[in-house]
């Protein structure tokens, strides 16, 4: 199983373009990537005020898709493109809204592993159960896998 | 790319968000010289870090090029540093982790993204389109 990581802003993309989105992404790493790998996709929506980019309050995207290690650049490049004219087109944005990473499994699985570690160590269970529990829970009432980009307080004092 | 994630124990007003993405966006561009609008920052708050941290930054940076070990660990300890200053807390309770990531991978703008040292080319080509 590989992963997909979608960061995106609030208010900025439709449940129904995340849909389309999603489905796209999946299409073009069967028809470009691995045809045989399935694809896990989350997607996280950043609060208003959270997300930069120069700077200023952005309105870009940010995608990393998880390959083998020793991915083919050509085709790398070229599922790039593919994602990239697509997500402009479905979320009607010009391509400079979409930062689109796609990253060999050892280096993906690098920077996961920091943001896992980053959770005390004696929360990261509670931690990791309340985000499966979201992403159950999100999956049944919109269709697709999501996490929250906050944990909330009120969570945090029941640790 | 780069793209830092930092992770906050508690919840931030915008004015601090402000000052810290200001501070790291101006650290990326002065230790590596990539232009500021490649630099993007995303706050994650309220999350249960360890318990000296209060700042945990992992930050997905471009590598080859010219960037070295030498910079990366100078733009590292610069990060931490200045996030500090921001945001009126000690460095020990601040953490960065640059996790390298070779331009090629990265696409902005429809176009891949160069190596290191070289965004004064793309940023021509990628203007003129």
């Amino acid at each position: 199983m590989r992963k997909v990581m979608c960061t995106i802003h609030e208010g900025q993309i439709s449940k129904s373009q995340i849909h389309e989105l999603e489905a796209m992404i999946k299409r073009v790493y069967r028809d470009r990537i691995n045809s045989e790998q399935p694809l896990f996709v989350v997607w996280t929506e950043m609060p208003r005020g959270q997300g930069f980019t120069e700077a200023k309050p952005s309105r870009v995207s940010w995608v990393m898709v998880e390959v083998d290690d020793h991915f083919d650049q050509q085709k790398r490049e070229s599922a790039m493109k593919a994602i990239s004219d697509e997500w402009a087109r479905i979320a009607k944005v010009s391509t400079g809204n979409l930062m689109l990473t796609i990253a060999d499994n050892s280096q993906f699985s690098r920077l996961a592993q920091a943001m896992q570690q980053r959770i005390a160590p004696g929360a990261r269970s509670e931690c990791m159960l309340k985000m499966l529990t979201h992403l159950i829970v999100t999956q049944v009432s919109e269709g697709y896998f999501a996490m929250k980009a906050n944990y909330e307080e009120s969570e945090n004092a029941a640790l | 790319m780069p793209l830092y994630n930092i992770a906050c124990k508690t919840a931030l007003d915008n004015d601090q968000r402000q000052r810290i993405a200001d501070v790291m966006t101006r650290t990326h561009c002065k230790l590596t010289g990539a232009p500021a609008k490649f630099v993007n920052v995303a706050f994650m708050e309220g999350l249960p870090l360890r318990e000296d941290e209060l700042f945990n930054v992992v930050g997905g940076v471009r590598s080859g090029g010219n960037r070295d070990l030498d910079l990366a660990a100078k733009l590292q300890e610069a990060m931490l540093e200045n996030i500090a200053i921001a945001a009126n807390v000690s460095a020990s309770a601040v953490k960065v982790t640059l996790v390298g990531v070779p331009g090629n991978w990265n696409m902005e703008g429809g176009r891949v993204l160069p190596e290191p040292g070289a965004e004064g080319e793309w940023l021509d080509r990628t203007e003129q389109a």
